[in-house]
């Protein structure tokens, strides 16, 4: 979709996401340093705050970082992880504004002109916007401009500005507690522990100018000449080119000629030199929110015992829920899978007869079922799925009629289901047969068979016995009839035919029976009148 | 109060008369069985664990369905009020729609020893929506299961067939039924029980009955009850329901209504 060059755009850059997700799912370890490496250039490339504190810097190689800090736990960087965690954000966002733009990995654009008149302004919107961001405790960097181009330029370099800020109060730390540190790090640990907190002081006055979010054009033109091409979309050689003539920043650029700039740089450079100074439209493709809920979430250590995973499910299924509660909308099904180190991924469905939505109720069912689980290896990260959900009825029925039954009775059929297996809880179904073997079948729950009115009247006969057995036995009891004979001939159609004369006998125990003769005057036994 | 008295009042292992009574004979069951309601001073309890020992196939469940079924008029009885018209399979269908959405508490039968015949819970006016069949494969599992489904409130009666429960078991059981008020009905078989019975006398039941049967009569002894003395044998008739009865009775009602409608006052009778 195209749009007019006059809308403004706001860039939402998150530095650090994978680490952020994993310190929101496992909050109790704050004092692990923590770092993840990029696999391909062997370096780091986000790196928390606890392991800062220890001098370990993004870009790091593992090595450099490993004798910084012996205790340094490492994790993958997961281009696919983050994509899905840009996602969540944007579900989330997806109930304040309304075009969002993902920009996978770790990037959103928002639309922000057509919800100025909503919010009153723009300082309103972006409260709202830092607010709900705030909320799921991710770090990111903002920049507003009038194109995407550009507002992605000024927010990268805000970004760059930010890390480097770091490494220079690192630098100046470093300096005037190095005589200090080097003194006090052989006797104890002591100062270590006290050091994050001195960071984060530090860090904060600069963390305020993080974001750049005006509306004025000067304001924004002001901050992006002095921005460096080299965070841009460009292409590499073009950059390299530019560079070559000098052109290294935006104020550079546009001393040029477009004419001029068009001779040397490839077509889709210039488009997006274009796009940069606002004679383009952006082409983008705005955020649907799926239908169904997917989420997966990588443990901060792996963990065997489900007990201790129990608390992890459930911060999951509070996301859940809250998903389906703004749907308005309650689930039958969840669907999780634990991921487990050197065995295959194990996923199981978990049902409720009864639709919920709320985080406790499928906690309690959940736990029932993990009660009797066992893990063949750790499980290092959980993926929970609701592939359907429904859109919860409203309905107007009295309060105080019998409704609480038919709640407590699904709600016990859950429970037991997850407990003991569906196939272990079942319902009869009466199928109108003369042949007694048939008439009963087992069904599960789950199919709302309902008895056909018509055919049960009829032929409900009142002298059949409780309990049958599952093939008749050659009798053995020593009986006395006292009722009978009734003759059952049936069956001829298929291959199940039976020709039996039934009788009622008792035992010298007083046990009633259902006996039959068949033609060739053998006796068995077939139920018991209990 | 004597402090071992006294111990003993707050651990609730004393009974007293005075103010129970009061309490519960108006929240007695009648069985059905006018000379069963006298010796059981009133009926059953109206909710609690309830144990019957028998030879399999005496009219054990059906005895408990009698029972049931006068708590819960079933609609064929609230059809036959309504009058035998053309109309009473309607007000049958209406009735039927409207209590079976909703008002229908649960029957649920844990590890019985063979197959249940839908047939034969149907002529005692169980719908099949209302009935499940647990199949647990340990014996925590089913006492897990009674516990849980007596204390749900969701079930009128819980029937498990067991041959062994002991005393924490059961006063578990016995609490669940009381907090959910419904039934815990524990179904053991005589033949094998027989040596163990001195041991039952002081399980904490609401209620033992042992059942014998001898051709037509059923001999009913209450072993224990919580209120009142064990009783001896009590006769009841407990036929099981039978179709050429059946025919013969409503062939003598059909006579008799012949004879009404020739006195042409047939809506007389209505």
């Amino acid at each position: 979709m195209q749009f007019d060059t006059r809308s403004l755009w706001i860039y939402i850059h998150f530095s650090q996401l994978q680490l952020d997700s994993m310190a929101r799912n496992q909050a109790s370890e704050k004092d692990q340093a923590v770092a993840i490496v990029d696999v391909a250039s062997n370096q780091l490339c986000q790196v928390n705050t606890v392991a800062r504190a220890q001098a370990v810097k993004v870009g790091m190689g593992l090595a450099s970082a490993s004798l910084l800090c012996s205790e340094l736990h490492l994790q993958e960087y997961s281009h696919e992880l983050e994509s899905k965690q840009i996602e969540n954000i944007a579900n989330h966002l997806y109930l304040l504004t309304s075009d969002i733009v993902l920009a996978p990995p770790n990037a959103l654009i928002l639309r922000a002109q057509n919800m100025l008149k909503l919010y009153q302004g723009l300082e309103g919107y972006w409260q709202i916007i830092q607010h709900s961001l705030q909320e799921q405790s991710v770090n990111f960097v903002a920049a507003s401009a009038y194109s995407v181009q550009a507002a992605k330029m000024i927010a990268l370099s805000l970004s760059r500005s930010q890390q480097s800020q770091i490494v220079k109060a690192e630098r100046t730390r470093s300096f005037t507690g190095s005589q200090s540190k080097r003194d006090s790090a052989v006797s104890t640990i002591s100062t270590n522990n006290n050091t994050p907190n001195n960071y984060t002081a530090n860090i904060r006055p600069s963390s305020k100018q993080r974001h750049l979010i005006t509306e004025s054009r000067e304001q924004i033109s002001k901050y992006l000449s002095r921005c460096m091409l080299e965070v841009s979309d460009i292409d590499h050689k073009d950059l390299h080119k530019l560079a070559r003539i000098g052109i290294k920043s935006y104020a550079d650029l546009c001393s040029l000629p477009a004419a001029e700039l068009a001779n040397r740089v490839s077509r889709f450079s210039m488009s997006i030199i274009n796009e940069l100074k606002g004679k383009d439209a952006a082409k983008v493709k705005f955020y649907q929110p799926k239908a169904s809920y997917h989420d997966y979430i990588e443990l901060l250590y792996e963990i065997s015992l489900s007990d201790k995973l129990l608390p992890v499910i459930g911060r999951c299924l509070d996301k859940l829920s809250q998903f389906l509660l703004i749907r308005n909308a309650h689930s039958l099904s969840v669907e999780i899978g634990f991921f487990q180190r050197e065995h295959s991924t194990l996923t199981l469905p978990f049902n409720s007869i009864r639709p919920i939505y709320k985080s406790q109720d499928w906690l309690d069912i959940i736990s029932l079922k993990l009660e009797s689980l066992r893990f063949e290896s750790p499980v290092y990260a959980l993926s929970l799925r609701c592939l359907q959900y429904e859109v919860a009825q409203v309905s107007n029925d009295d309060m105080f009629t019998q409704k609480s039954t038919h709640v407590a009775a699904m709600t016990l059929l859950s429970r037991l289901q997850s407990k003991l297996g569906q196939d272990n809880v079942r319902r009869l179904q009466f199928v109108d047969d003369f042949r007694p073997e048939l008439s009963t079948q087992h069904g599960s729950l789950l199919s709302e068979h309902r008895p056909n009115k018509n055919a049960t009247a009829a032929s409900i006969f009142s002298d059949r016995p409780g309990l049958l057995l599952p093939s008749p036995q050659p009798l053995s009891l020593d009986v006395q009839v006292i009722k009978g004979p009734e003759r059952i001939q049936t069956g001829w159609w298929d291959d199940q035919s039976i020709n039996r004369d039934y009788y009622i006998g008792q035992s010298q125990d007083g046990q009633q029976v259902w006996i039959f003769k068949t033609p060739n005057q053998e006796w068995y036994l077939h139920g018991y009148f209990i | 109060m004597n402090p071992i008295l006294h111990d003993l009042h707050n651990k609730q292992w004393v009974w007293t008369a005075a103010n129970a009574k009061q309490q519960q004979l108006k929240q007695q069951r009648i069985s059905g069985f006018k000379n069963l309601d006298k010796v059981l001073s009133g009926g059953f309890p109206h909710a609690g664990m309830i144990h019957l020992q028998s030879a399999l196939g005496c009219g054990e469940l059906r005895l408990m369905l009698a029972m049931l079924e006068q708590q819960h008029p079933s609609y064929d009885q609230l059809a036959a009020e309504h009058g035998r018209s053309e109309n009473s399979s309607l007000v049958q269908k209406h009735t039927k729609h409207n209590s079976s959405e909703y008002n229908q508490k649960l029957y649920i039968f844990i590890n019985p020893p063979f197959t249940l015949n839908a047939e034969f819970l149907l002529s005692h006016n169980i719908t099949l929506q209302q009935l499940i069949v647990i199949n647990a494969k340990s014996t925590v599992d089913a006492l897990w299961t009674a516990e849980q489904s007596v204390k749900s409130g969701a079930c009128t009666a819980v029937f498990i067939w067991q041959q062994q429960l002991n005393h924490t078991h059961i006063k578990k059981l016995e609490l669940a039924a009381q907090q959910g008020q419904s039934y815990c009905i524990w179904l053991q078989s005589a033949l094998k029980a027989s040596a163990q019975t001195p041991k039952q006398q002081n399980l904490p039941l609401s209620l033992s009955l042992s059942i014998t049967r001898q051709n037509d009569v059923l001999d009913v002894t209450v072993n224990k009850q919580k209120i009142g003395w064990a009783q001896n044998a009590v006769h009841l008739p407990l036929p099981f329901k039978s179709r050429t009865n059946a025919v013969l009775q409503k062939q003598r009602e059909e006579q008799k209504v012949n004879n009404v409608i020739a006195l042409n006052s047939h809506s007389i009778n209505r």
